[in-house]
């Protein structure tokens, strides 16, 4: 807890499926604007800080992104080893914000990842991971 | 052994500088580091991160190790240390950890063998001024807890708010060293790793 704030960690698993391979340069653009989303999101809805929100966007053979942004005034960076195209993949999320409840934050999340899957015709499943109580010292 | 905790706010760039000054401190100066990182997530994203670049990293996340998690980090030194020679712990705390509260329980709970604590602190230029008011007493903690402050991501802030951040971080620890720099630069990561090797 930072002054009236509070503070929950929240975190998901998307497994992601295609129908047809995407090269992997593709899939680390689809992460940096499913964070864009997120952050754009959070604003939104009024977080009153977005602390961090980031990703491992895991490609299996074909390399892996590490995702990451603090806010939407600069664009995520997006760093990794990754080459080939693959039909799936699994992104790992941990969105860290201050001043929205942890529902408000999971209805973000799941609403923009729906808006983004179809724009990209990615199939997902959603697992929430997160069951932290807020931190306080 | 020497323990240095790299604290900072979320997302300041604990993960990039960690992983960078590990590889230099290795493969420059033969120091034989362990690396473990505090992601306070559910998901350990940063300890996937380093395992891919090749780092022998210990986790723990899903919460704090300043507080609810303080038993588990007592646990992981008492049960890794004696395994390995090592000479330098490099922890990365979670970006809403208190320093001194880490260090004050590897003090009292932790493994002998420890005969120096530094810790170092980020603070992310391009917002610092924006979010100290609303964080506090958080953000200050871990720059009054701090050996030395490192004022990241110059190379995207702008030249008077790096400034304005320098000033108001002097204002706030006035004997406080200070460093300004880029952790994505290579050069600038390895001036941190010759202050740290030269027995700061």
């Amino acid at each position: 807890m930072a002054g009236e704030l509070e503070f929950i960690p929240y975190a998901a698993t998307l497994e992601l499926k295609r129908e047809m391979p995407l090269s992997a340069e593709k899939w680390g653009e689809a992460g940096v604007e499913f964070l864009k989303m997120l952050a754009r999101g959070c604003q939104e809805k009024g977080v009153a800080v977005i602390g961090h929100i980031k990703g491992f966007l895991d490609l299996g053979g074909a390399g892996y992104f590490y995702l990451s942004t603090v806010g939407v005034e600069h664009s995520p960076s997006c760093r990794g080893v990754a080459a080939g195209e693959t039909d799936n993949a699994r992104l790992d999320l941990n969105v860290l914000v201050y001043g929205i409840s942890r529902a408000e934050i999971a209805s973000l999340v799941e609403t923009q990842a729906i808006s983004w899957s179809l724009s990209l015709n990615i199939i997902f499943t959603f697992r929430e991971v997160s069951c932290l109580e807020a931190h306080h010292h | 052994m020497k323990l240095i905790v790299i604290s900072g706010f979320l997302g300041s760039g604990k993960t990039t500088l960690v992983t960078a000054l590990a590889k230099d401190l290795v493969k420059k100066y033969n120091r034989r580091v362990m690396l473990i990182v505090n992601d306070v997530g559910e998901i350990g994203i940063d300890g996937q991160l380093m395992r891919r670049l090749g780092a022998n990293v210990y986790e723990i996340f899903g919460g704090c190790i300043c507080c609810q998690l303080g038993n588990d980090l007592v646990k992981l030194l008492k049960e890794v240390t004696p395994q390995y020679n090592v000479d330098l712990i490099l922890m990365e705390a979670s970006g809403v950890a208190e320093p001194a509260k880490i260090v004050d329980t590897v003090k009292r709970y932790g493994p002998p063998g420890f005969n120096k604590y530094r810790v170092l602190a980020l603070v992310d230029a391009t917002r610092w001024l924006k979010i100290r008011p609303m964080l506090e007493p958080l953000l200050t903690s871990q720059v009054l807890a701090a050996d030395l402050i490192l004022i990241n991501k110059i190379d995207i802030a702008p030249y008077d708010r790096v400034e304005a951040v320098v000033c108001d971080i002097q204002g706030l620890k006035p004997s406080g060293k200070i460093v300004t720099l880029a952790a994505s630069r290579e050069e600038d990561v390895a001036k941190v790793a010759e202050v740290i090797h030269n027995g700061w």
